[in-house]
């Protein structure tokens, strides 16, 4: 159900009564560098680092974090589109609320009805 | 003099390694719960060391740096928030959720106002500013001539 490109961030999926909640640690990314968009049913997650810039040249004597792009793809379904995503991005972690099909069909309906 | 590189030789910071890389449930019957480590990254500049320690979904107030006996010390832990305890089961998890610590040698010569500390982003930046060694007083020891 999931694939994994370059350097897959740790996540966590936790299913509630409405939506999927999707959290993905970002540690390090502003929200500018973070790209999520979604594509024949894949929920796309992509974020680069500069970290020269943002660090400064020194020299490094321990060298543990994370340099490169972070990508990693979701399935969420065909049903679900862009817009109906909410993102939010704070200390370090990207929160995705996806919310079940079913509910955003009956939205259609009630816009279309009413 | 500046003092010399202080990180290269941090054996203790080592010895947490070797200790706390036991993954989390796999310690040992009767053991401790394993308190995992975060990722670093130190670079030297001319006039400061910068520390770089990845800590995502912390908040500030959750993390503590003190300097003890030379030793420079980071501890996060998650509290109970709101945000965090929604309902819901989980499907996957990958993240870490828990207490997480680790240890740096600085040396004696700094205390806690000498170092600054940034939390953003999820990642904690600490400069630690270089110091000079204080130079030796010279003492004359003259030797008392008889005769």
């Amino acid at each position: 159900m999931m694939s994994a490109k370059h350097y897959p961030m740790k996540s966590d999926i936790r299913e509630k009564k409405d939506a999927y909640l999707l959290e993905i640690d970002l540690p390090g990314c502003r929200k500018e560098d973070i790209k999520a968009y979604v594509e024949k049913g894949y929920l796309h997650i992509a974020a680069s680092i500069n970290k020269e810039k943002e660090r400064g040249h020194g020299k490094y004597l321990k060298r543990e974090c994370y340099f490169g792009k972070y990508e990693r793809t979701f399935f969420i379904g065909s049903d679900i589109s862009q817009d109906d995503l909410e993102a939010s991005y704070k200390h370090g972690v990207l929160r995705v609320k996806i919310p079940k099909a079913s509910q955003t069909k009956m939205n259609h309906q009630v816009s279309i009805n009413g | 003099m500046l003092v010399p590189s202080i990180f290269e030789n941090n054996f203790v910071d080592d010895i947490f390694n070797d200790v706390f890389s036991i993954p989390f449930g796999f310690s040992k019957a009767g053991a401790k719960a394993p308190v995992s480590s975060m990722n670093a990254d130190v670079q030297e500049f001319e006039d400061k060391y910068r520390l770089d320690l990845e800590l995502p979904g912390y908040k500030k107030e959750d993390i503590q740096a003190e300097v003890k006996d030379g030793y420079l010390t980071i501890n996060a832990e998650h509290t109970d928030s709101s945000e965090e305890k929604e309902d819901g089961k989980y499907i996957r998890r990958e993240r870490f959720y828990g207490k997480c610590q680790r240890s740096f040698y600085v040396g004696d010569n700094f205390t806690h106002e000498d170092i600054q500390a940034k939390f953003e982003n999820g990642i904690l930046e600490v400069i630690i500013p270089k110091k000079e060694a204080k130079p030796e007083v010279e003492e004359h020891k003259y030797i008392s001539i008889t005769g």
